[in-house]
């Protein structure tokens, strides 16, 4: 029971494919967005950061340093030194800096893991070939380690948005409110 | 290869597993906002609270969050808090997000339905068309959905914060004359 032809299918699949692809890099973009959009909220004298560094999360290669400055320290710290004894923002710079940390972090992880990887290899069984289920188990481990990574990097990517949206209408709302205590 | 006893199980195993994560998530979905519903008082709801239960149907859940997400909810609180703007705007772009979180899936489905109907009919031309059209307007609908489910979800939560903030200042007026 065949739908379509092989010729449809391929069609199908590239120009589906080239589309995706261009939905995905959208993703950075809105993400930029977001960030530099709850930044604004706060007034300038509590910022470490300019705002534009969100922006400069979209440029690739260079956005992992930018991510480093912002994600864990320029936003939550700039919240937490705007309103320090606000017990409703509170929890949100708390888990926004845990959030970012691990966003930041698992890159770093990744790679020490895959150095490990290499030396294990290398050392243990890079001269033994007569041993190929080593190997077998050791990219069953490995892979393992790598998914788990992979699903954690996506929770907390979307952990750190929604809570970035989430934060924006009550900083707009506290500002407002200690605008009339002054 | 795989038997075709096989290709149906794994097939089967699929759309279980995922109608499965769909409810749990679904469920923390209504768990918070049954938090938000709580701290309006009763005589500002029109419709019960247990409506919001209705999500949980699988495929028909989101066109019946509706009721609460549409409805019920932000009107509420817009009677509960009518002189805070930004209680208000947030309310608005909580409904304008419902909407779309009920409508993508109807969308979907209309889009399912054409092309069966094209292909019923059977003319290459319009078979090839409706398909390349089908690939991209499905991403982007389950994109959309997504996103709207995330914001809604994110509005519920930033809503009840903000109420709290609000109710403590109805509470102690003498907070903003420190």
């Amino acid at each position: 029971m065949l739908l379509f032809s092989q010729h449809q299918l391929t069609i199908l699949a590239v120009i589906g494919n080239i589309f995706n692809v261009c939905l995905l890099l959208l993703i950075p973009i809105l993400f930029a967005l977001s960030v530099y959009k709850t930044s604004k909220q706060i007034p300038d004298k509590y910022k470490y950061f300019p705002d534009w560094f969100a922006w400069m999360m979209i440029i690739p290669l260079l956005n992992y340093i930018f991510a480093w400055i912002m994600l864990p320290f320029g936003v939550p710290g700039a919240i937490k030194r705007c309103f320090p004894d606000n017990n409703y923002i509170k929890p949100f710079h708390t888990s926004l800096r845990r959030w970012g940390l691990i966003l930041v972090l698992i890159p770093i992880v990744t790679i020490i893991i895959m150095i490990i990887t290499m030396l294990v290899t290398v050392l243990l069984v890079g001269h033994n070939p007569a041993t190929p289920s080593i190997h077998l188990w050791l990219a069953i481990a490995f892979g393992t380690i790598g998914g788990l990574l992979f699903l954690l990097s996506l929770f907390s990517f979307i952990m750190y948005w929604a809570k970035v949206a989430t934060v924006r209408p009550i900083l707009v709302m506290a500002n407002a409110m200690q605008d009339k205590q002054q | 290869m795989l038997s075709t006893q096989q290709n149906m199980l794994l097939i089967m195993t699929t759309i279980g597993f995922s109608l499965l994560v769909n409810i749990i998530i679904k469920v923390f979905f209504i768990l918070s906002i049954n938090k938000t519903s709580k701290q309006i008082p009763k005589q500002y709801k029109k419709f019960s609270d247990w409506l919001v239960w209705l999500i949980i149907i699988p495929f028909f859940g989101s066109i019946l969050s509706l009721i609460t997400l549409y409805f019920n909810l932000p009107n509420a609180i817009k009677r509960y808090f009518p002189n805070n703007k930004h209680i208000t705007s947030i309310c608005n772009s909580l409904r304008r997000w419902s909407l779309i979180f009920a409508l993508m899936p109807v969308l979907g489905f209309l889009f399912l339905f054409i092309i069966i109907i094209v292909k019923i009919i059977n003319i290459p031309i319009f078979i090839y068309t409706t398909i390349i059209l089908y690939t991209i307007i499905s991403f982007v609908i389950s994109f959309t959905f997504i996103i709207s489910f995330c914001l809604c979800w994110s509005k519920v939560i930033a809503v009840r914060i903000m109420m709290a903030m609000a109710q403590e200042i109805q509470d102690k007026p003498e907070l903003l004359n420190q």
